[in-house]
């Protein structure tokens, strides 16, 4: 299949163009279009109210607030006729025989819920919600422990695995042999326990790596930990 | 207030019966639903009831009762989540047709022509439903029920600063809202 433009002018599709063409007849109901620049107005003014919207709801606005800074900003001066109409909404009120049965009502229910206590958990939502200050240093407790117990996991855990890594090590006290490979520790000052009494370390302790005469140092294997470092080495 | 506290029920009945009015009515302008205003405004007295025993005198009994409304209130829209559009009370108080504001929102050479108190008051409606809870709220206590801004704060629990700021804002968005019936623009 070509992937070309066709030219507007090719006959296979004179066809497909004539039926397109009727679409030109197709038009509203003539009161579709009455009402249309009204309704476009009244979108606009929306749009504009949702704008105002975000902007009250923007986080440096909240930021003052939480801070007790409010911006500065005009009275009732400014919105006289807007007043009087909100001023209108007082003249809604509910049939007047609502009020009259208010108390009764208000008997029942309380009566209905002595005899069916609420569940624990609607309880304890009740609670909270009557106390939201409570809810948020529940929050803020919550994460505090949350965040000191994987803290304490992760100390504990790293104790372990340096605990277990590295047995004591035990000396070769004989002179080494040019065969044999030589376990050599080198202990980090920092972190070698103190000692009560006397104890012959076990450690022999080299500055690494250091030239002797004659004496020739090959590293075999490595291994690290975060405290010590092992070297096998032949000489 | 003393004797309700030691469960006398006939003085809670008499807190009642003196702030029912009120109370409904926040909660009425809050959800523009009479049933859930009748529901809200139940629940409110329920707690202040079983609560009794905390109020600390630290404030009125009238703030008070008037905080447990908001909360409860409040959480009740963040549970529900959608606007109610529909206003439940068919007609407002004949009086209305009296009002100098009424008249002149509604007469016949204004900017929309003559309309009828229902459809005044649903477009009225449907503009409030549109702010955010928290502003609803200022606009409702202080514009409709007639608090000073120290009352709201103290019902809120903010500032008299971010209370005269929610108002704002919140006027602001009604003033684009409700411009085919206002004559005059801030």
């Amino acid at each position: 299949m070509s992937t070309t433009p066709q030219q507007p002018d090719d006959p296979r599709f004179d066809d497909l163009r004539r039926l397109l063409a009727l679409k030109r007849h197709e038009t509203p109901p003539k009161e579709t279009m009455d009402g249309f620049l009204s309704e476009f107005h009244r979108r606009q003014e929306e749009d504009r109210a949702a704008e105002i919207a975000r902007q009250a709801n923007r986080w440096s606005l909240r930021l003052r607030e939480w801070l007790g800074i409010p911006p500065s900003v005009p009275g009732d001066e400014a919105f006289p006729a807007l007043r009087r109409l909100l001023a209108l909404k007082r003249y809604e009120a509910p049939p007047a025989v609502y009020f009259e049965n208010f108390l009764a009502r208000l008997r029942w229910r309380m009566a209905a819920q002595h005899e069916q206590p609420a569940t624990f958990w609607a309880r304890w939502r009740e609670a909270l919600t009557v106390r939201p200050a409570v809810v948020a240093q529940l929050a803020v407790a919550t994460t505090v422990v949350v965040l000191l117990a994987g803290l304490a996991v992760d100390r504990w855990t790293r104790q372990l695995t340096a605990k277990s890594e590295f047995g004591p090590m035990t000396v070769v006290s004989a002179p080494a042999s040019h065969e044999e490979p030589v376990r050599v520790v080198y202990v980090d000052a920092a972190t070698e326990p103190r000692q009560e009494e006397p104890v012959e370390t076990p450690v022999m302790k080299l500055p690494f790596p250091e030239a002797r005469p004659g004496v020739h140092f090959v590293s075999d294997s490595v291994d690290f930990s975060p405290r010590q470092y092992a070297t096998l080495v032949h000489y | 207030m003393a004797r309700a506290r030691a469960n006398d029920p006939a003085a809670f009945d008499a807190l009642v019966e003196r702030y029912k009015q009120r109370i409904y009515s926040t909660c009425y302008h809050m959800t523009s639903n009479h049933e859930d205003a009748n529901d809200l405004a139940q629940e409110t007295f329920i707690r202040a009831f079983k609560y009794l025993d905390r109020f600390k005198g630290d404030s009125s009994f009238y703030t008070w009762i008037y905080r447990i409304a908001v909360n409860t209130t409040l959480n009740f829209l963040a549970r529900r989540r959608r606007t109610a559009n529909q206003m439940s009370l068919d007609d407002a108080d004949a009086n209305i047709q009296n009002d100098p504001a009424f008249i002149a929102a509604t007469r016949q050479d204004g900017p929309t022509g003559q309309v009828n108190a229902n459809e005044l008051m649903d477009a009225l409606n449907v503009a409030v439903q549109k702010l955010s809870p928290p502003h609803r709220l200022v606009v409702t206590l202080y514009d409709v029920q007639g608090f000073s801004h120290a009352e709201i704060a103290r019902i809120m629990n903010c500032s008299e600063g971010t209370v005269r700021s929610r108002l704002f804002y919140a006027r602001l968005q009604l003033q684009q809202l409700l411009k085919p019936f206002l004559a005059e623009k801030a």
